[in-house]
């Protein structure tokens, strides 16, 4: 049975925590995996012989990594067959257009700012989690 | 983690509440968090606290005073009470402060101290929250050093700059604007910009057509100095924007272009004078050059003397057309001096060399100007030399402003044209007048006949021999005796045979001989004779003729001595001469002609002129229009030397004539130009280079520009992330924990999240600063071994508990930016010191070795090390090998270090072993020529 799980792939520490508290105010009961640079994310989504069961629902990636960056961890997903449809969303800092072009051009399934402001973070995190969990259609 | 904060049966008492607000303030690792209570003792100790000062809880919570978190010097002067004390009174104490870590590193925090109180109000402790901000500290300091850079480069520019608001205001200048103007900062500024050129409406067209344009390239104008000078100037302007984008007035950059038009007025002149001297006399020659140096210097008198070849006698030749309205009572080409007479206006020949005199009207001794009537305020007189000869003299004088350089230049220059061409013209009209002579000669023809009767003996001559023999036909008779009688004794024995030789060869005879008159004088004849014979061979008669050819001898004399006069000249000409035929055959040639092919005059003459050029199509194009078109001015061709080497030349030609007027050659003179040539590739080169320099330099901007752009990106993006923090677990508290906090405790966390906002917003502002930085790059001889040895002393001293084992050469010379290599340096052992932070016996080593046309260097560590995997990422910007949580940075020293190598035309790598420890190598080019 596959499970619905999110993976967060987030280095900082603080931005872990702030959007579990999050999905937890928004009351969604999946299961968020972190890991905390690229390197560990390919290892999660590849590394498993059942890479179908370590499949997650949606990755939240941020673009700014240690080891491997966001983009390359994009480009990884797209190229592999068995992720190359997976939902992947973009949770980053930056709003440099040439991020926004590159994420897209990867085949980006969006594109978050994470705003300071905290009121606005919760909200985008929960409409987040409810539009990609609950509304959205994964491909089989 | 998360589930267990926010596990909503967890809160449910006060009790559970308070230690719920202890788990939180336990588990936030970004913030030290630390309570404490009235007097400093530790109460609580987060997760963050561990983190940033090394103590575990237990260590401290309940048994040490906050006072340990203070460096020995804050505590010696009680400042961690001050600060309690500080905090109780206003509520809130915040500031920056050094702090002190367990290990003894120190460090920049930034802290908040908040009093607790209990339910009635009354104090119980303190909250402190702390974070590092060491690295937000050096940023700013950098940030201020790049400022205080850019302003640097703008003031050493030597092209004045100024800003213009769109009043027309003066905004700010440089130095190399006060220097140009005379004008004191302070006074250019607000002042109206127009105000300082010769032409203000032009100057305002200017800065308005920037405005309305956006930029202008290369407008012409003139500044003018305060003392009177005037410095040509081309203007490249473009407006420039304030921060929200809108224009704030124009950016305008002189380029001093004074001395590029004083060539120009020079070529100019040397062009008029060319024309006058085809159009007048020697002495109009003589006062356009003055009148030209006169205009050049914008003097108001001018003077030009010949200096005799005793070098002591100076002949006024000519005054310049103003100085002749003041000067009309004596006349030019008339005035002779001795040198002796003239006192300080002819210091020039006493002293060999040009003399300038702005202070001559307080000078003891001005006798003998020739100014006469005009008072002489400065003066300027340059000698010409020809040889080792002085051969004139030109003066000038009373200019408005000083005479400077290149007054000096300029005059000079005029002064030896003026030579050459009042040469020329001189040895010009000798020819004319010897050719008169030659035709007055031809026009005499006094001829008187004689006849002599051989069988009867009878001699009978005209009345014109008696007027040549000056003979009175009355009281003597004609006879063949007297006739001996008047020859010059010394040539009647050669007249005597040509006579008796000439009977018995049967032959006419011709000879021209000397008669001595009766008072001494001498005359020259011709005598023709022929003899008539009878049928048996017997001499009867002989006829003959006597032309009184005096005149002629005379003439022909003195055109002989005149011809070798300027034939002389002709040779002594330093410009190779030549006439061609018709043929394009070479008729003649002067010395100077053998020397600059190294072909004999008998070499030369008979061959194709067209041989001795590069291109002798084109030179025999040259003749062939002189020839159609009676002259050619300044063709260009390449005179052929034996030995390959090729000179530059100008020719002048035009054709001359036989005396029946029918052209019979070209006259071609040559102007050995090589050397104005080479002059003129090195402005060409010196021009070009310029435009490299520009290049570089612009290609450099645009590399940092880059670099910055990288930067603030990434700045914008980790600067943000530790805000989100602030906020978010401010507001989660607020959220989950109303009731547990107090109203000053919920004011307290408004204000964190107020100030997280303003620090947004600073972040902001920072970025727009450094979109302002520019850099610059200056070699100079460093020794970078010294060098590290500061930085190794500075890092010790920082962290004096640390051992460190330095291990650094005793001197590496280089070639390259002092601000620049200090950087790479700093960044290099700062990294090294780093990274072998968790070792008791580090060291750090720096090396230098020399291999073919590069210098390698080698920053050596036992520290942390890397994977080598990710070697190729060490020097992105803001690339990290490392979380900040193990070794903080900011990830940008690595770039930083790259960029300055590469700048220095070097390479930079590393090599590094997880545990064992890392080597960063750097390169520099050998010498000083690196790029």
């Amino acid at each position: 049975m596959k499970e619905n799980y999110i993976l967060l792939v987030e280095d900082n520490a603080d931005d872990v925590a702030l959007t579990l508290d999050a999905f937890q105010q928004s009351h969604i009961a999946n299961r968020v995996e972190v890991v905390r640079d690229g390197a560990a994310a390919l290892e999660r989504l590849f590394g498993l012989a059942d890479t179908a069961a370590a499949r997650p629902a949606v990755v939240l990636l941020d673009l700014k990594l240690p080891k491997v960056d966001g983009l390359e961890v994009l480009r990884r997903i797209r190229a592999e067959p068995s992720t190359k449809r997976l939902p992947v969303v973009i949770l980053t800092s930056s709003r440099e257009e040439r991020d926004l072009l590159a994420s897209y051009d990867l085949h980006a399934n969006s594109y978050i700012r994470k705003p300071v402001d905290f009121d606005q973070f919760m909200t985008a995190v929960q409409q987040l989690g409810l539009y990609w969990l609950l509304l959205n259609e994964t491909a089989p | 983690m998360s589930s267990k904060l926010f596990d909503p049966t967890i809160i449910g008492t006060a009790d559970q509440a308070l230690d719920f607000i202890g788990n939180v303030l336990e588990s936030s690792t970004a913030y030290s968090i630390i309570g404490q209570d009235l007097d400093g003792k530790i109460l609580l100790w987060n997760e963050g606290a561990h983190r940033l000062y090394g103590y575990e809880p237990d260590e401290v919570v309940g048994r040490a005073n906050t006072s340990i978190l203070h460096v020995p010097e804050d505590v010696r002067v009680g400042k961690h009470e001050q600060i309690r004390a500080d905090a109780l009174r206003d509520g809130k104490w915040e500031g920056v402060v050094s702090r002190l870590r367990k290990d003894g590193s120190r460090f920049t925090a930034s802290v908040v101290v908040t009093p607790r109180r209990d339910s009635t109000g009354l104090p119980i402790g303190y909250l402190l929250i702390s974070k590092d901000i060491t690295a937000e500290v050096r940023l700013t300091a950098q940030l201020k050093a790049a400022q205080f850079y850019a302003r640097s480069l703008i003031e050493v520019s030597l092209d004045p700059l100024v800003t213009i608001s769109a009043e027309g205001k003066i905004t700010d200048v440089n130095e190399a604007s006060v220097q140009a103007t005379g004008v004191p900062r302070g006074k250019l500024i607000g002042t109206d910009f127009s105000d300082y050129f010769t032409e203000p409406d032009k100057a305002r067209a200017g800065y308005e057509q920037v405005f309305r344009l956006g930029v202008v390239r290369d407008y012409p104008l003139e500044l003018r100095h305060r003392e009177g000078r005037v410095m040509s100037v081309l203007y490249n302007a473009s407006v420039y924007r304030d921060e929200r984008g809108k224009i704030a007035g124009v950016f305008a950059a002189a380029r001093d272009v004074t001395e590029r038009k004083q060539a120009e007025r020079i070529t100019a002149a040397r062009l008029r004078l060319r024309e006058v001297a085809a159009a007048s006399d020697l002495e109009g020659v003589l006062q356009a050059t003055v009148n030209e140096a006169e205009l050049s210097t914008g003097s108001a008198i001018g003077y030009y003397h010949f200096l005799q070849a005793d070098q002591r006698t100076l002949s006024l030749q000519a005054s310049s057309t103003r100085t002749g309205d003041g000067f009309s009572t004596t006349q030019a080409g008339g005035l002779h001096y001795d040198i002796d007479q003239v006192g300080i206006w002819a210091d020039c020949v006493r002293q060999r060399q040009p003399v300038v005199r702005n202070d001559y009207a307080t000078l003891p001794s001005h006798q003998g100007m020739p100014a006469g009537q005009t008072k002489v305020l400065r003066e300027l007189v340059v000698p010409v030399f020809r040889g080792e000869q002085i051969v004139a003299l030109l003066g000038v004088g009373n200019k408005a402003t000083d005479y400077d350089e290149k007054d000096v230049q300029a005059v000079s220059l005029l002064a030896d044209l003026g030579w050459d061409i009042a040469e020329s013209k001189r040895a010009s009209e000798e020819l004319q007048r010897s050719e008169r002579s030659l035709r007055e000669a031809q026009r005499l023809a006094l001829i008187g006949n004689w006849e002599l009767d051989l069988v009867r003996d009878a001699l009978t001559w005209s009345d014109e021999i008696y007027r040549i023999f000056e003979i009175d036909p009355t009281e003597f008779g004609a006879s063949y005796e007297a006739f001996l009688a008047a020859i010059h004794p010394d040539d009647r024995e050669s007249v005597n045979r040509a006579y008796t030789d000439s009977v018995r060869d049967r032959t006419p005879y011709s000879i021209r001989h000397r008669l001595r008159m009766k008072d001494g004088r001498i005359k020259y004849v011709q005598e023709r004779c022929e003899t008539f014979y009878d049928a048996e061979g017997r001499p009867q008669r002989s006829i003959g003729t006597v032309q009184d050819v005096t005149d002629r001898q005379h003439a022909e004399d003195a055109l002989r001595l005149a011809n070798a006069y300027n034939r002389s000249l002709i040779e002594a000409s330093l410009d190779p001469l030549v006439t061609i035929g018709p043929d394009g055959k070479i008729m003649d040639v002067n010395t100077a002609t053998e020397s600059a092919t190294d072909h004999t005059r008998a070499e030369l003459i008979g061959t194709d002129f067209s041989d001795y050029f590069t291109e002798p199509a084109k030179a025999r194009a040259g003749y062939e229009q002189v020839f159609r078109e009676g002259t050619v001015r300044d063709y260009p061709l390449e005179l052929r030397h034996r030995d390959g080497s090729v000179m530059s030349v100008l020719y002048n030609a035009s054709v001359f004539k036989n005396e029946r007027g029918e052209v019979s050659g070209v006259f071609a003179a040559a102007r050995d130009i090589t050397a104005r040539k080479r002059t003129e590739a090195e402005i060409l080169r010196l021009n070009s280079s310029l435009e490299q320099r520009v290049r570089e330099r612009t290609s450099e901007l645009e590399a940092v520009n880059r670099e910055l752009e990288s930067f603030a990106y990434s700045v914008s993006h980790d600067l943000r992330a530790p805000l989100r923090s602030i906020d978010g677990f401010g507001r989660i508290l607020l959220r989950d924990e109303t009731a547990a906090l107090s109203a000053q405790g919920r004011a307290n966390l408004e204000r964190i999240r107020a100030a997280t906002q303003r620090m947004a917003t600073l972040i902001d502002d920072l970025l727009q600063l450094s979109r302002t930085v520019r850099s610059e790059f200056r070699r100079t001889s460093i020794d970078l071994a010294a060098m590290a040895r500061a930085i190794a002393g500075e890092l010790d001293a920082v962290d004096p508990a640390r051992r460190v084992t330095w291990r650094i050469a005793s001197a590496l010379p280089v070639h390259a930016d002092p601000a620049l290599m200090r950087l790479v340096l700093e960044n290099l052992l700062g990294n090294a010191w780093k990274f072998t932070g968790r070792k008791a016996e580090a060291e750090i080593e720096f090396t230098g070795t020399e291999h073919h046309d590069e210098k390698v260097f080698c920053v050596r560590d036992n520290g942390a090390g890397f994977d080598m995997a990710y070697a190729n990422k060490l020097f992105g910007a803001f690339q990290r090998l490392h979380s900040a949580e193990e070794f903080p940075g900011t990830g940008i020293g690595l770039a930083t270090v790259q960029r300055i190598v590469h700048r220095h035309g070097g390479r930079v790598w590393a090599e590094s072993a997880v545990g064992v420890g890392t080597c960063f190598y750097f390169t520099l080019p050998k010498g000083e020529l690196g790029t």
